[in-house]
């Protein structure tokens, strides 16, 4: 009989994402969403903290646990009075635990990073990699190819300012899709820049176009009509045959929460993150990346409120994911 | 209007600081008809996760009382509304005393539960208003279940409606290891008293996902809830007089539970349930500016957690937010001068 | 982003589950055995008039222990959290005293972490209901007495102040097998006779001789006990070492101190322990008071698996 009878007080006991129950790589097959962190930044500077965001983000979620917690009856949308479906989560949505990065030099690290993508690569599970900051993207996609340029969304997170061989790209362009770009583990054509941040010149705009790259500003992503995210998805994934997702949370307009490493004007609002994640996760994503987000930064106590927008953003994505809100679909 | 007895009459009387609004000190005792009898409640034991709620009432007074001296004190004896150009005049401000806090058992909810009665239940038996200061939401049956006390008492055989202001439902029987008696009961432990109208019970400002059991007992009741998602298709101002009409069928009294965390998070961070639910302080206000136009007799506000919001930002909302509820108390309208 | 980073790469690490004590494994009642230690979170501070954040204690210490490079024994497993009912004081107690029974009856070892002193008769009543309370003593480690009789206590709170009392009565020996270590501040002089059949040792002594301070209350209580229980509650420490639940006073121990007395209990037949009264900075694992607190738990853990 096992030792605990009856539900612990919420946040209390073992904190896996959103309640979901453990699991080893091993144990993963196609049919699992797997979690898995990165707690890793390159960032040594005053506003250090993404590496906590795994953490953190797994306390925000146990909020979310409906399918392990047997007190609920089943969730439903109030805004839309529909029932969710969470019956197969139990099943289906596993925490895989952390890549042990604390302490390792850059170089290892991402060494770390990338043989662990390609180990789960070979479960043809779906799994979304908690980080840290987006120093893990570039070792997570590059250990998620094999030998040919895989689909990749880019959602927040810094525009590159150069194309792969332009002066800018030399002088040190610290975007890590400029360098996935150069070592041709994404290919422009399979490549889309969904509400980037930061500044970028003209020329990198036209030649990524030109080259067949998708560019969505904040208010372009705002204005998508139902099913335009996800028939790009579909596309890339067709072209490509897979798709590699980075969402970083400078995505969110910073006056909803202070928790970003790296705030920037404009962004998008949680409904319009929600409906994006939403259409991507209908797609078969392979990797979800999820970079920026600084736990300390912001107030006090657990479970503040850009982690909380946070989570809300994903479970819109693992939902979809897991095809769990079809019965919300136009 | 009288401020009642100025000596303090109950141990529970907290020792002199800021009192709410900057109100003088009074009794549950002695209060006159009319007046807002304000009760404090700081304990959070209830709440399941974010602590820091057992701060709200202090922070209250405190950021009232700020909001009087810096604000209300330096306007004149007459003022005008800009939204629609009333006048109003400026009135007693005995309109509300302070009668302290409630006495807190941290290893009993039962005591705790009946001190908080207690005090509302005298206030409300008086023909004055009890004004509950929270502590986590939970706070609200208590100060709910004193109400009805004195309603009946003051009153026999009137039913009250009731609006719940409330980014969740707290309509739960009990909450796993927490229990029938915490912050996600309230609603139901409410829906329980015998002289509330459970088909006039109104929630307004839920958000996200909802218990479907908890959901079909609502509507099977004959409740009624507004999301936030109603809030900002309908109008913030639409959906409160939606509201009132159903709270308010064929009853004479209402009764105005205030869950902070209704607000959006970005504005409000320090509570202890947030949710991402796009609710602006205006659209609150101004829900806040309906209801107050009925005959509100019993009043609580809850979830104020100072010490999880280290801008300051919102205690200070709140304060506002219950000026609003509260404003009569400060201004009458000028029927003479009003345009 | 350095070239190393774009070679390609090599044998991935063993990844490492969310959050468990120092990193142990993830376990259940029926893996246990013997030779393991189990350890068990308790989210509880409900029933102390104290400031509320020791139900955080069990998992800022799994959380530090990612980032910690202490040496734990590799027998150590994490059982998860007891099952509290934070309103419901009598629930709680049984069915901490149930469970502590249920893992001492496998003969693993338990190590409770977190909460307050709310929670250690409970948890002694279970272990001493399975080894036998004649010959089980506890040493007590907390900057209170706790001798103070429910009758006599001011605040009429039945939770307050009498933890001394009520382990005394779950123990054959009653307050002779009771060691008291590390009183410092204000005592009611009642509380202090009460306590007077305890071996009591205040901070005082400890700072001044900590290792011979222990030395001696071991020796003693080896004389009327054969097993042990060790309770530790981090309002021992100085103010600037640990942050408490109870309004602090100045005085009390440093690590430094609390790990020699610790080290010097070492080899003593512990059948349990406790760590209680840590109350965390919740934002960033690896704040300096968790980190200190996490030494003291592993020395904890020194202590049960007998390791010098």
């Amino acid at each position: 009989m096992p030792l605990r009878n009856a539900p612990l007080p919420r946040m209390a006991g073992d904190l896996t994402f959103m309640r979901s129950r453990r699991a080893t790589l091993g144990e993963l097959n196609a049919e699992n969403l797997a979690i898995l962190g990165a707690p890793i930044e390159d960032n040594i500077g005053r506003k250090s903290g993404t590496r906590f965001a795994p953490t953190a983000l797994r306390e925000t979620s146990v909020y979310f646990g409906w399918h392990a917690n047997p007190q609920f009856s089943h969730p439903v949308d109030i805004d839309v009075r529909v029932p969710i479906d969470t019956s197969e989560m139990h099943e289906r949505l596993v925490d895989i635990g952390d890549i042990p990065l604390e302490g390792m030099p850059a170089a290892s690290a991402a060494q770390a990073i990338r043989s662990t993508i390609q180990e789960l690569r070979q479960t043809n599970a779906s799994a979304i990699l908690l980080g840290g900051d987006d120093s893990i993207v570039y070792p997570a996609v590059a250990g998620a190819t094999d030998g040919e340029p895989v689909g990749f969304v880019q959602i927040g997170g810094r525009l590159p300012g150069a194309m792969p061989g332009d002066e800018g790209a030399r002088r040190g362009d610290c975007s890590p899709l400029t360098y996935l770009l150069a070592d041709n583990y994404v290919a422009l054509r399979t490549t889309a820049i969904m509400a980037g941040t930061g500044r970028t010149g003209l020329e990198f705009v036209q030649s990524f176009e030109r080259a067949g790259g998708q560019l969505w500003s904040a208010s372009g992503v705002s204005r998508a009509q139902p099913g335009d995210v996800e028939r790009m998805a579909q596309v890339i994934v067709e072209t490509a045959g897979s798709l590699h997702v980075h969402f970083d949370v400078s995505a969110f307009r910073p006056s909803l929460h202070g928790m970003s490493e790296r705030p920037a004007f404009g962004g998008l609002t949680l409904p319009d993150l929600q409906k994006t994640l939403g259409e991507i996760g209908r797609a078969p994503v392979s990797l979800l990346i999820v970079t920026g987000l600084n736990p300390t930064l912001s107030g006090l106590s657990v479970v503040k409120t850009g982690l909380r927008l946070t989570v809300t953003a994903l479970l819109a994505y693992i939902y979809g994911r897991l095809d769990l809100d079809a019965a919300r679909r136009p | 209007m009288s401020a009642g007895n100025l000596v303090p009459q109950k141990p529970s009387m907290r020792p002199p600081g800021p009192t709410l609004f900057d109100a003088p000190i009074g009794s549950v005792d002695s209060l006159d008809e009319g007046v807002v009898g304000v009760v404090g409640m700081p304990t959070d034991w209830t709440h399941s996760s974010r602590i820091g709620a057992r701060e709200g009432p202090a922070a209250l007074r405190q950021a009232t009382t700020e909001y009087c001296r810096t604000v209300l004190d330096v306007l004149g004896e007459s003022v005008v509304d800009p939204k629609d150009r009333r006048r109003w005049r400026r009135v007693d401000r005995g309109n509300v005393v302070d009668c302290g806090d409630a006495t807190i058992d941290p290893a009993s909810v039962e005591r705790t539960t009946e001190s908080i009665a207690a005090m509302t239940e005298a206030v409300r038996t008086q023909g004055a208003i009890p004004l509950a200061l929270g502590g986590d939401h939970y706070n609200s049956y208590p100060a709910c279940l004193g109400y009805a006390r004195g309603l009946a008492k003051r009153h026999p055989g009137r039913r009250f409606g009731y609006i719940q202001i409330d980014g969740h439902l707290d309509f739960a029987d009990r909450l796993g290891a927490w229990g029938t008696h915490n912050h996600a009961t309230n609603g139901r432990r409410n829906s329980e008293l015998p002289n509330i109208e459970r088909s006039n019970m109104v929630w307004i400002g839920i958000t996200g996902w909802v218990d479907g059991d908890e959901l079909a007992l609502i509507e099977e009741m004959g409740g009624k809830i507004f999301s936030s998602g109603d809030i900002h298709d309908l109008g913030a101002e639409e959906v409160a007089r939606r509201a009132v009409a159903h709270a308010t069928r064929g009853r004479e009294s209402l009764y105005l539970s205030i869950d902070i965390d209704a607000m959006d998070a970005g504005f409000l961070p320090g509570t202890g349930s947030i949710v991402p639910s796009g609710i602006t302080p205006r659209q609150y206000c101004q829900i806040l500016d309906v209801i107050a136009q009925e005959n509100v007799d019993g009043i609580d506000i809850a979830e104020v957690a100072p010490s999880l919001d280290p801008s300051g930002r919102t205690e200070r909302i709140a304060a506002q937010m219950l000026y609003r509820v509260v404003r009569n108390c400060f201004f009458a309208p000028d029927t003479e001068k009003s345009r | 982003m350095t070239d190393a980073a774009r070679e390609p790469a090599y044998a991935p690490p063993q990844l490492r589950p969310a959050a468990t004590f120092f990193g142990a494994p993830v376990a259940d009642i029926e893996s246990l055995g013997p030779d393991s230690i189990a350890a068990v979170g308790v989210y509880c501070d409900h029933f102390s008039a104290g400031r509320p954040g020791g139900r955080f204690g069990a998992r800022q210490l799994r959380y530090i222990s990612a980032i910690s490079d202490l040496s734990v024994p590799q027998t150590l497993v994490d059982l998860g959290d007891f099952n509290v009912f934070p309103l419901e004081p009598e629930r709680t107690v049984d069915t901490l005293s149930d469970q502590s029974q249920r893992i001492a009856a496998t003969g693993a070892k338990l190590f409770a972490i977190g909460g307050d002193y709310s929670v250690t008769p409970a948890i002694v009543r279970g272990a001493a209901q399975e080894v036998g309370s004649g010959s089980l003593a506890v040493v007590r480690i907390s900057r209170r007495l706790d001798s103070l009789p429910k009758g006599t206590n001011r605040s009429g709170d039945p939770w307050r102040c009498g933890a001394t009392n009520e382990i005394a009565e779950i123990l054959s020996g009653g307050l002779s097998a009771i060691a008291l270590l590390g009183g410092h501040g204000t005592v009611a002089t009642e509380e202090l006779e009460q306590a007077s059949e305890a071996v009591v040792v205040p901070a005082s002594r400890l700072i001044s001789a900590p290792g011979e301070s222990a030395h001696k209350v071991r020796k003693e209580l080896e004389d009327v006990a054969d097993r042990f229980y060790l309770s530790v509650d981090a309002d021992v420490l100085a103010p600037r070492f640990g942050s408490r639940a109870l309004p602090g006073t100045h005085g009390g121990l440093s690590v430094a101190h609390l790990l020699t007395v610790l080290a010097e209990l070492v080899g003593m037949p512990f059948i349990g322990a406790e760590l209680t009264g840590h109350v965390p900075d919740l934002d960033v694992p690896g704040r300096a008071i968790t980190s200190q607190i996490a030494s003291v738990a592993a020395k904890v853990l020194d202590c049960l698996a007998g390791k010098t």
